[in-house]
């Protein structure tokens, strides 16, 4: 007795069609082999899968078994589709077949129930072209049918359901159409916040306001203890509110960094620390690191003059393309990764340049390890950067408390509404991402604007990169006041952030 | 382009020739301006240098430009570097006296200086052969070198303990004319300076004095009306509050009341005309 069932192997987001062929033999010891796996650390799915036959009250055949999986040499394990393996012996045994068109997924457990799947959130991009059919997965799996035009979803819970419904021909209707199967809201943990519970630091604030409504990277530096830190984890906060697609995108990267779901956040907010590996940061083919995590969020490196230059250089291709690309086993492998970089540093190695009431205790030699950890490559990737201080007689003048006055979230709100509608032909959505064909189209400058950005120019000797940078955290200011041309003004405020290498 | 002066040959410094105790060879790089006795002024001070250091730096060159002087330093971080960067800028030449052989760029983050003094006309010298590594000893060898070679010594700042005290005792004892720049009684690096002028150095509290002694006057204009000229009301309110103390851009908003966007604006403006400079987020008056 023969019998073919299809399912998937999904292998971080990348969905391959599978088939599972069982043939039953009535000669031979009974047993059961499974063939076509790589490695082949099957005994205790193939365990598994005998309990739950018995459990769930169905007669496991006691003869020779043959799995065979095609192609050969995809899979290592038999975990994820104990489901349509089962299913395959059950078609098998009892003779019946299933549709062309329908396909299984998922594992099982030793009572006979399917067990939620998370990776079934990636099945919509192989719907997304349109074909047809029926998906069976366990009740409780995650799954976005806004793609899906000619699925049915059919949510079973246990192998003894499915026996019910292919062999005994019992009625189990499709779930319901839903756009997000998983309860999934942009929920606002600290609704209405803003920057104003730091003290003092008017212009850090402005920066970071700039930089989360452009999705420009910024670089904060400034002395211990003034508030790095706190203003960043607030920007999390201040993050505006993303587009369906970007939801899905943000489950997606948990699900391939083997998050729970229930701690999947809106917002990622992820702070390495200094001791991160390489592979932890970046990923591996295997696994993606914190990098796939700040997907669509922010990526805070806090001391950042204490990260290894290494892993540092790593994550430069990272930021530049937006995503983690592997090479595993002949198979590109890519991970998304676009975030928001925030850093932190101190101005020297030991903190203290720049404070107001204690010296700087670096030599010339920890000045030049300060420097080439800052390497200039490096801090390429920065847009913005902001000089942070703490100054005792600023904190009483500014005081701790926001005064219902600030406007910060609902001006990021709009800037990023403006981008948006303007730069969706070019099919990106910030500031941040103008090419450099359309830079002159869409950052006009008043008159006074381009004179200043000559003066500017010649005066510092900004290359193109570094103008191209002006331009379009410029946009962005002007973005926040609403104008549509980038006036002196703005300009001015543009410059002034711009990544300067001076040695301390 | 290397080549060894000896004493006795054309070429050899003509200041340095006349002191006792110096080499009998110099090695140079790069071209040494004749007249170094009239035109030679050398800059000395602390490795770490204070905004008070730079601003003084600053002004200082900013009356030099043009006056053809040449500025002797001693190529390390702080101090001497600013001295031979700003010396470049303001036109002057400048020669770099190094504790190694003048093929060794040392310190190596330096290395664009070192071509810029070259390609700017100064020179690079040496009393070691080339490939000879830095050692402990040879720093207070080069500060005789730098002292022998100018005709006045100003010293920015220095702790009492620093190679810079070393170079004003050789300047003291080649009869060359000492200044020291007053600082902060408290301050580490002012207390060598401060105790230069309790031991006779000349107090330093303008440029005029230096000019005076090298036998120069400055082209520009006096430091006054260079600030005042061509600058908007905000920005005078900004130079006033500046002159007395660096101030970072908060404290600026809090004295001044001016909106976040707007003070960016001004800042940026004076920036661009020269009149301030901005070090890790603090502004200066130059």
């Amino acid at each position: 007795m023969y019998c073919r069932v299809r399912t998937f192997a999904i292998k971080g987001s990348t969905v391959t069609e599978l088939g599972v062929e069982i043939t039953i033999s009535s000669r031979g010891i009974p047993r059961v082999e499974v063939t076509g796996v790589k490695g082949g650390e099957c005994t205790k799915s193939i365990k598994k899968i005998r309990t739950a036959f018995n459990n769930s009250g169905l007669q496991f055949p006691n003869k020779k078994i043959n799995i065979n999986i095609l192609p050969a040499g995809l899979i290592s394990d038999l975990t994820d589709i104990e489901f349509p393996a089962s299913m395959g012996i059950l078609f098998a045994h009892y003779g019946v077949a299933p549709g062309t068109s329908d396909l299984f997924y998922g594992s099982l457990n030793s009572g006979g129930f399917l067990v939620p799947a998370t990776k079934t959130i990636f099945l919509d991009d192989v719907w997304a072209s349109g074909r047809m059919g029926r998906l069976f997965i366990s009740d409780g799996s995650l799954y976005f049918n806004e793609n899906i035009n000619g699925l049915k979803v059919y949510k079973l819970c246990s192998l003894s359901q499915a026996a019910d419904f292919f062999v005994n021909g019992e009625v189990v209707s499709p779930a319901a159409s839903q756009t997000l199967a998983y309860n999934y809201a942009w929920a606002r943990s600290g609704a209405g916040d803003c920057f104003c519970g730091v003290l003092g630091n008017t212009q850090t604030k402005r920066a970071l306001t700039i930089s989360i409504s452009g999705h420009h990277n910024i670089l904060m530096l400034g002395p211990s203890g003034t508030g790095k830190s706190l203003l960043a984890e607030k920007s999390a906060a201040m993050f505006p509110d993303g587009t369906q697609k970007d939801a899905v995108e943000i489950i997606k990267a948990g699900i391939l960094c083997g998050m729970p779901t229930e701690n999947i956040v809106t917002t990622p907010f992820r702070r390495p620390h200094i001791s991160v590996k390489e592979g932890d940061l970046i990923g591996s083919p295997r696994m993606p690191g914190e990098a796939t995590l700040a997907h669509k969020g922010i990526l805070f490196l806090d001391e950042m003059h204490l990260f290894p230059s290494k892993v540092l250089n790593s994550l430069k291709t990272v930021i530049d393309r937006k995503k983690v690309e592997f090479n595993c086993e002949g198979a590109p492998v890519s991970y998304p990764a676009d975030f928001l970089l925030i850093g932190a540093a101190n101005n020297c190695m030991c903190g203290l340049l720049g404070a107001e009431d204690r010296q700087c205790k670096c030599n010339g030699k920890d000045l030049n390890t300060y420097h080439t950890r800052m390497n200039p490559s490096f801090l390429e990737r920065f847009d913005i950067l902001t000089h942070v201080s703490g100054s005792p007689v600023e904190a009483v003048h500014s005081g701790g408390e926001c005064s219902h006055k600030c406007h910060t979230a609902e001006q990021i709100k709009k800037a990023v509404s403006i981008q948006r509608s303007r730069l969706v032909p070019l099919g990106i959505s910030y500031n941040s991402g103008i090419p450099h064909e359309s830079i002159n189209r869409i950052c006009n400058l008043s008159k006074d604007g381009s004179s200043l950005l000559e003066m500017a120019v010649s005066k510092y000797g900004l290359s193109t990169r570094a103008v191209h940078r002006i331009l379009t955290v410029s946009r962005t200011i002007s973005d926040l006041e609403d104008t549509p041309e980038i006036s002196a003004a703005h300009l001015a405020e543009a410059v002034q952030y711009r990544v300067k290498n001076d040695k301390p | 382009m290397n080549n060894a002066v000896f004493t006795h040959q054309v070429g050899f410094p003509k200041c340095a020739g006349s002191v006792k105790g110096l080499p009998k060879e110099l090695h140079i790089r790069g071209i040494l301006p004749e007249n170094l006795d009239k035109l030679g002024i050398g800059i000395v001070g602390s490795r770490r240098i204070s905004p008070y250091g730079i601003r003084v730096l600053r002004e200082l060159f900013y009356f030099l430009k043009d006056t053809g002087l040449a500025v002797i330093s001693g190529f390390t971080v702080g101090t001497d570097s600013y001295a031979h960067e700003f010396a470049l800028s303001a036109g002057c030449t400048t020669v770099a006296v190094m504790p190694c052989g003048c093929d060794i760029i040392h310190p190596s983050s330096n290395k664009e200086l070192y071509k810029r003094i070259l390609g700017g006309g100064g020179a690079v010298v040496s009393e070691f052969e080339d490939g000879f590594m830095p050692q402990k000893w040879t720093y207070p060898k080069r500060n005789r070198i730098i002292a022998a070679l100018s005709k006045v010594v100003l010293v920015v700042e220095a702790s009492s303990k620093s190679g810079s005290m070393i170079t004003a005792d050789f300047a003291k004892k080649y009869g060359r004319k000492l200044f020291s720049v007053p600082g902060d009684i408290y301050t580490e690096r002012s207390s060598g300076t401060n105790k230069l002028l309790s031991g006779g150095a000349e107090v330093y509290l303008s440029p005029t004095r230096i000019l005076d002694e090298m036998g120069v006057t400055s082209t520009q204009k006096a430091s006054g009306s260079v600030r005042d000229s061509g600058s908007t009301a905000g920005e005078t309110d900004l130079l006033y509050i500046l002159k007395e103390k660096g101030m970072n851009f908060n404290e600026l908003g809090i004295k001044t009341g001016i909106s976040t966007g707007r003070l960016n604006e001004i800042l940026m403006k004076m920036l661009l005309k020269n009149l301030i400079f901005e070090k890790n987020g603090v502004y200066y008056v130059l």
